[in-house]
């Protein structure tokens, strides 16, 4: 038996760490929202479910990690590859992502689609298609669980199938069929919230074990 | 503004578990009604007032041994290194307790230190395991090479004060076939970084073998579970 100095506790603490250019994630969050504005106290709602099926895997090993477009924006994508582009951002986007056992990507539909952050994250990551023929991306091969947080019923379920058929593009795997947030302004019950959690943590959970199943499968 | 969701955190540690066993098919809608969490705190409870070392396990790893012998309702339990006997607590569950179905009927601890030995009997005993329990002062090899058993649970922890975990593969092949058809397979530790090569040279052992499922590791903590399962 060997003494993990883990006391018999609940964690002191759920902080997520940012992602990191030196130590690989167990599962890498990422949060493909842009919002809020600089100095508004609005608070992103992607942001905040991510973060909520995030703060159950901080004891995971190695941590999990969080890269936050908001904090660490990315370039628009122009046409080069990533490793052509000098911007630590994508520096960092990269490595965190290649490094990551897994991934779990929370991003908005808005409009009927995906939003703009979410694509341009796998354009500049991915690079440009018409040039790779075939060669595989950043994603080839990596688990990823998504969340989608729609402005409405249509645009979240347009912004899942869209998502789901990116990252298969991009050659990664879905740990678990999305899970779909249809509007948060309209979830006010107690079975809505519950409900809501189970769908988070059962995602989190598919992803963590996704995590480490690549090394070994 | 929109609305949280507002789980305490033991809440939503226990779904996290209750989502990692769904995802592997060891939790369904047809067990689910086995796992009672409300039976593993009355269960810690009851483990505070035996002599066991409470800072072996994480809270998490507690509960997913827990969680998977709830799901897998084993009828016998083998774990080599089983030391003082706490994982074993919690892959035993209170027998006293219907809520978590079916009690195990046949409980094997292996393990050379026959100190630790004698806490694990004391412990099994104020537990109330002592009927169905048997502690092996031997090594697991030992064990298995003298026993024909079929067990639905074997858990492997052993920790050699020189060699460490390499015996692990070893004890897979060994125990091999004296698992039941659908057995899990535990390896504790696989995330500790000195035990690197050892592990991985049980992951191949287990990958290799077309009778196995996995391995899965399930990275809840420092040091982490392995699980796989006979086809």
């Amino acid at each position: 038996m060997t003494l993990c100095g883990q006391r018999q506790t609940e964690p002191a603490s759920d902080e997520i760490l940012p992602a990191s250019i030196t130590r690989p994630a167990t599962v890498l969050g990422i949060c493909a929202s842009a919002k809020p504005p600089l100095g508004s106290t609005m608070r992103s709602a992607v942001r905040g479910y991510l973060l909520h099926a995030l703060r159950p895997l901080a004891r995971s090993s190695p941590p999990v990690q969080l890269l936050d477009l908001r904090e660490s924006p990315l370039p628009w994508f122009d046409g080069r590859r990533p490793e052509a582009v000098d911007d630590p951002n994508v520096a960092l986007a990269v490595h965190a992502v290649r490094s990551a056992g897994a991934l779990l990507l929370g991003l908005p539909g808005y409009w009927s689609a995906i939003g703009g952050v979410f694509k341009n994250f796998c354009e500049v990551l991915a690079g440009p298609a018409y040039d790779l023929a075939g060669e595989p991306t950043v994603f080839a091969g990596k688990r990823v669980g998504l969340l989608v947080v729609g402005a409405d019923a249509p645009s979240t379920s347009a912004a899942a199938r869209q998502a789901s058929v990116i990252m298969g593009s991009l050659g990664a795997r879905l740990v678990a069929p999305p899970v779909e947030v249809l509007n948060p302004r309209e979830i006010r019950s107690e079975e809505q919230l519950e409900a809501l959690e189970r769908a988070l943590l059962g995602l989190a959970a598919a992803t963590l074990v996704a995590s480490r199943r690549g090394e070994t499968a | 503004m929109t609305a949280q969701p507002s789980l305490d955190p033991s809440k939503r540690q226990e779904l996290l578990v209750e989502g990692m066993l769904r995802h592997l098919a060891l939790l369904d809608d047809a067990n689910a009604s086995r796992l009672s969490w409300a039976a593993f705190w009355d269960l810690r409870t009851k483990l505070a007032k035996a002599e066991l070392e409470w800072t072996t396990l994480s809270l998490t790893m507690c509960r997913l041994l827990f969680a998977l012998s709830c799901c897998h309702q084993p009828r016998s339990l083998l774990v080599l290194g089983s030391h003082v006997g706490f994982a074993a607590a919690w892959l035993l569950r209170d027998r006293a307790d219907g809520r978590c179905g079916a009690p195990v009927q046949s409980f094997d601890g292996v393990d050379p230190d026959r100190s630790a030995n004698v806490r694990a009997r004391r412990n099994c005993e104020l537990l109330g395991h002592v009927g169905c329990t048997r502690i092996h002062d031997e090594t697991g090899q030992s064990f298995l090479g003298r026993n024909r058993g079929a067990f639905d649970i074997v858990l492997i922890d052993i920790d050699e004060p020189v060699a460490g975990k390499a015996a692990y593969a070893e004890l897979l092949k060994l125990a091999s076939p004296q698992l039941s058809p659908g057995a899990l397979v535990l390896g504790h530790d696989p995330l500790v970084p000195r035990f690197a090569e050892d592990i991985a040279a049980f992951h191949e052992a287990i990958e290799t073998d077309p009778s196995f499922e996995g391995p899965w590791v399930l990275p809840v903590d420092d040091c982490g579970l392995t699980l796989a399962r006979r086809r």
